[in-house]
């Protein structure tokens, strides 16, 4: 079995800068990503990757012990950069409309810039070979749980409350699957403008969750 | 296909059973003849192919789940209880084909372009079932949508807003499922009709102090927060503004107290 050492010593001095600057495991999430939106989650694994980042097969299953591994590394990675990019939305906005405009304006920019890869991800393969769904709903629930951290404050300031932690989270779960459906809709087939989508999904949302002030209201 | 239907309807269950229990890959027509108490070249001239198999596959459960909610749903009643309904029956599908569900969508997940553009195919014509189901109570409900377009697209926010859910449901089920069914389909009725309810379209004002998409100024506190502003929230912000000029549906105006305390505890993460 080759070393770690021994594999890095065998890159290219292009390829080791680049290790380097970037780092081995997300210079190994780049080729996979790659890979992925070209092959499917068929066409990912620990050699093909290896073989594409010119890296020893060892050296990606130490990061990455199979498809499965690096799949959810794909993934980690886009669920960290879509939070980080939510979090100006969440921040900036003293009104919710706003925010909400923001928050859908974001995600599609996100999502378009992925277009090839939401669509193997999200869309069929996502419904569901068993190991990527198991993989969407883990990121599903990260994402809620970074939305509700996010939004909540002035979703709550607005007055809403949710009578239980788990119907918070069903709320953010529904809300976060209307626009991945709306979207992937309108990918497939892109009737509206975009702005219009942005506008039609962000009230949709807010009108969602506004009107548990009345329900809030009579409790209190 | 001109193939007598009890032959076609038995390939069509057998597949079903075969796919969940031996995969996509595994699936074998000698097998699925036998099962079916069909000649495996009957398969092969009605289903030439696996894809076209498992299209069907889905088809026929697509065409059940419609057949349940054409029968479960009160044509008469009013959008709310409809929706209720919608929900039940969808909950009940799923729950009942649960394995089905999983293994014919992911399935499908690993094919040819073909047959994935045959599922969108079929999304989208759910998705016209189920406009074609709700939208006299949608309009009677006094909603207006400005395009077919626009109502196709709202559908599918909606279906996928119930899919999401349910799916969520299953993974933690720690809403008791009455209320889940009233949680979504009270989330279904508010995201479609406007709270302010029944007035006809031509009646709608633009509301420009909180309804939806305006912008409302910022606090004063707020101004080092606005130096870095990316240029995304201009973006959003033009949106917004656009939003409130032109978007012709209405919306409620947020309560006096929600304005009162819409600018506390904003930007502020509490872990």
């Amino acid at each position: 079995m080759r070393t770690a050492g021994g594999s890095i010593a065998r890159l290219s001095p292009a390829l080791a800068a680049r290790g380097r600057s970037e780092g081995i495991r997300e210079q190994i999430q780049r080729v996979a990503r790659q890979l992925f939106v070209q092959s499917g989650y068929d066409g990912l694994g620990v050699g093909a990757v290896a073989r594409a980042a010119r890296v020893s097969r060892s050296r990606v299953y130490a990061l990455f012990p199979g498809r499965q591994a690096l799949l959810a590394g794909v993934v980690d990675h886009d669920v960290d950069e879509l939070v980080a990019r939510m979090v100006p939305a969440a921040r900036a906005q003293p009104d919710l409309d706003t925010m909400l405009t923001e928050g859908v304006s974001t995600f599609l920019d996100f999502v378009e810039e992925r277009k090839g890869e939401y669509e193997v991800l999200f869309g069929l393969t996502g419904r569901l070979e068993p190991d990527v769904a198991r993989l969407l709903q883990s990121l599903r629930d990260r994402l809620v749980d970074a939305y509700l951290l996010l939004f909540r404050p002035a979703v709550e300031a607005y007055g809403i409350k949710w009578p239980s932690e788990a119907e918070a989270r069903l709320t953010a779960h529904a809300m976060m699957a209307m626009v991945e459906g709306a979207v992937q809709a309108w990918l497939a087939e892109a009737t509206l403008p975009r702005g219009r989508l942005i506008q039609v999904l962000a009230a949709m949302i807010r009108r969602a969750l506004v009107p548990l002030l009345a329900g809030a209201r009579a409790e209190a | 296909m001109n193939q007598p239907a009890p032959a076609r309807e038995r390939i069509l269950a057998a597949a079903r059973h075969l796919f969940v229990t031996d995969g996509y890959e595994g699936l074998d027509n000698a097998r699925l003849g036998g099962m079916a108490g069909v000649a495996p070249s009957l398969v092969d001239r009605m289903f030439p192919d696996r894809p076209t198999l498992l299209t069907a596959v889905v088809e026929r459960e697509a065409s059940e789940l419609i057949d349940r909610l054409i029968e479960g749903i009160p044509r008469e009643a009013p959008l709310e209880q409809m929706l209720r309904m919608g929900v039940t029956v969808f909950l009940d599908f799923v729950v009942a084909h649960r394995t089905e569900y999983e293994l014919l969508f992911g399935a499908a997940g690993r094919l040819d372009p073909a047959i994935a553009s045959a599922l969108q195919g079929l999304r989208r014509r759910l998705a016209n079932s189920y406009l074609d189901l709700f939208r006299p109570a949608v309009a009677s409900a006094g909603v207006v949508w400005p395009s077919d377009a626009e109502a196709r697209l709202v559908t599918q926010a909606m279906l996928a807003l119930a899919e999401g859910s349910v799916q969520a449901w299953l993974t933690d089920p720690s809403v008791p499922s009455g209320r889940f069914v009233e949680t979504v389909a009270g989330m279904i009725y508010r995201s479609l009709v406007p709270p302010t309810g029944t007035r006809p379209a031509s009646t709608v004002r633009h509301i420009t102090g909180g309804g939806v998409g305006t912008v409302r100024p910022r606090r004063l506190g707020d101004s080092s927060r606005g130096k870095t502003r990316s240029q995304r929230t201009n973006v959003a912000r033009r949106a917004a503004r656009q939003f409130s000029r032109e978007v012709d549906f209405e919306c409620c105006e947020p309560p006096a107290t929600a304005s009162a305390n819409a600018t506390e505890g904003v930007g502020v993460l509490t872990p």
